[in-house]
């Protein structure tokens, strides 16, 4: 959905005090310091409050406490940034761990090398901060239009550090033999580089720690029953109905979907005219790139799909007001669409018509993390098959095993019979002339 | 000599075993070694009632974070994209 008019939920992960309506005050003493610098484990921020810690003990939805933080204390063991204090917001995206991402959930706070052979925490026991590499308090990563920093090459001084690329520590030709001094095979797989990323055959799975969700339809939501809010529980223990949130579907150890990708992505938004892929669903978010563009390369993603609200009139996506207090029209206090709606769009100073209708949307989520040992990458077959591989859909590409050329095959399959029929007649001329020899 | 060999096996113990509890679950939440103690600060000995009274300490030290925090993604969830749109965390919308 979005933020606008939803500020006090979902700014509860920003790392600031206060945002709780369009005009927040980014003044320096809102920067929340401890958020990130928390080493004890013990800072947390209410899930409702803005941003805000609570300084009480508090109950979140009548049921789970938060404890009083003891800013003194935190405070005086401020440090570095962990996997936990990273994994405080970037692990619950979504409402609840793992929900969004489907490679970041909380299984990260002490990863199995098989889970990650990077943050394995046995092992090389990496942070976050490892690869996003940050350079005065500007994190690397992908960011909206602009793709991750640091070419397809070494990290080096004069990039500045920069090392969030898979390549800037294994470089652009990573496969090699530990024995042999040539080694075809590694020869041959250092040749996909060019149009494969590394995540694609590194990983072969995603949802792997937590069951991720992978269809939200929010269109159900708001049923009651005997008056009471129902939460019904599926086979992998996460909700498969809800009245706040409507009918979700959960997975684990799923198979990404591959497109091409330059590492940015297109965003629609709220009030824009829609762009529908080939069944008919809204693209959100979607990754750009082409085959013919040399920076991209096939990527693995996470498609989220959903149906959520639209104007059926304007044909646009809105913005509903989900959180909030009654008589604010929030739908998870009154559960009126209509309402919820008018109140997000007004808020956003949006144009609406009035009408609410559901639509079927995708987000695309580009996977880079929980890349297991390399004994588990993608084996050739996975993708060199004529039907059936994980590269079925990629287009603008020749892909041996997959693909063929109908004139090729006829002059080879002719050139075999041929070669088939002159030895055979070679052959059969050898005997018959040895035989008249004796 | 089989003294010595005795305090050689000893040390050896004793690196593997230190090194084991080291490692992974129980310690990974240690930070690394750092040049300053924060608990022995004057300025941070204090009864903080609001959390924007540690920022301002916290700021008093580290007197260019304020600036260079402010202007990141973390902090603006704005992002001015190359076509002119406003990106960002607060102004795009997805299906969760």
């Amino acid at each position: 959905m979005a933020v606008t008019s939803n500020w006090c939920r979902c700014t509860s992960c920003h790392a600031g005090y206060g945002w709780k309506d369009r005009h927040f005050d980014f003044a320096p003493e809102k920067i929340d310091c401890l958020v990130c610098h928390d080493t004890t484990g013990t800072y947390k921020k209410f899930p409702t409050d803005c941003g805000y810690p609570p300084l009480k003990d508090k109950l979140f939805a009548g049921k789970k406490l938060f404890k009083a933080v003891n800013l003194s204390y935190v405070a005086q063991h401020v440090g570095r940034t962990s996997r936990e204090s990273c994994g405080k917001c970037h692990f619950y995206s979504g409402g609840g761990d793992g929900v969004k991402r489907g490679d970041l959930d909380s299984t990260l706070r002490a990863p199995s090398r098989e889970l990650d052979v990077h943050m394995d925490a046995e092992g090389l026991n990496f942070t976050c901060a490892t690869c996003h590499t940050t350079v005065a308090h500007e994190i690397d990563g992908r960011h909206y239009d602009t793709p991750a920093p640091g070419a397809r090459r070494f990290a080096l001084p004069k990039d500045d550090g920069h090392r969030v690329r898979c390549e800037s520590c294994h470089g652009r030709r990573p496969h090699r033999a530990e024995k042999k001094l040539i080694s075809l095979k590694h020869l041959k797989l250092n040749d996909h580089t060019d149009r494969l990323a590394c995540q694609t055959c590194h990983i072969p799975f995603y949802g792997r720690g937590l069951p991720t969700n992978i269809y939200w339809d929010w269109s159900t939501a708001g049923r009651f029953k005997n008056g009471k809010p129902i939460v019904e529980k599926g086979p992998l223990g996460r909700p498969i109905y809800h009245t706040k949130k409507g009918t979700l579907k959960w997975g684990k150890n799923l198979v990404p979907e591959y497109h091409w990708y330059n590492g940015t992505m297109r965003y629609l938004l709220a009030g824009e005219p829609l762009r529908l892929n080939a069944k008919g669903q809204v693209l959100l978010i979607a990754p750009a790139g082409e085959p013919d563009d040399p920076q991209s390369r096939i990527f693995p993603f996470k498609p989220h799909y959903g149906r959520q609200p639209f104007d059926p009139v304007k044909r646009t996506m809105v913005i509903p007001k989900l959180f909030g207090n009654k008589g604010s029209g929030a739908f998870w206090t009154e559960y009126d669409w209509q309402k919820a709606v008018t109140a997000g769009m007004t808020e956003a100073g949006l144009p609406f018509s009035g009408k609410v209708a559901f639509i079927e949307t995708v987000h695309y989520i580009p996977l880079s993390h929980m890349i297991p040992p390399k004994e588990k990458a993608l084996k050739c077959a996975e993708c060199h098959v004529r039907q059936g591989g994980r590269m079925e859909k990629i287009t603008g590409i020749y892909i041996p095993g997959r693909d063929s050329f109908l004139w090729v095959d006829r002059i080879g399959i002719f050139i075999c019979v041929l070669t088939l029929f002159l030895v055979t007649v070679h052959g059969l001329f050898r005997m018959v002339m040895s035989l008249k020899r004796r | 000599m089989g003294g010595w060999i005795l305090l050689a096996l000893l040390l050896m113990v004793s690196s593997v075993w230190s090194g084991q509890i080291s490692s992974g679950e129980r310690s990974y939440f240690k930070p690394p070694a750092s040049t300053a103690d924060h608990s022995k600060f004057e300025s941070l000995k204090k009864d903080f009632k609001t959390p924007e009274e540690v920022t301002k300490a916290c700021l008093s030290c580290h007197n260019k974070a304020g600036e260079q925090f402010g202007g990141t993604l973390h902090y603006t969830w704005t992002w001015k994209g190359k076509d002119g749109r406003l990106l960002g965390k607060s102004w795009v919308i997805n299906n969760f």
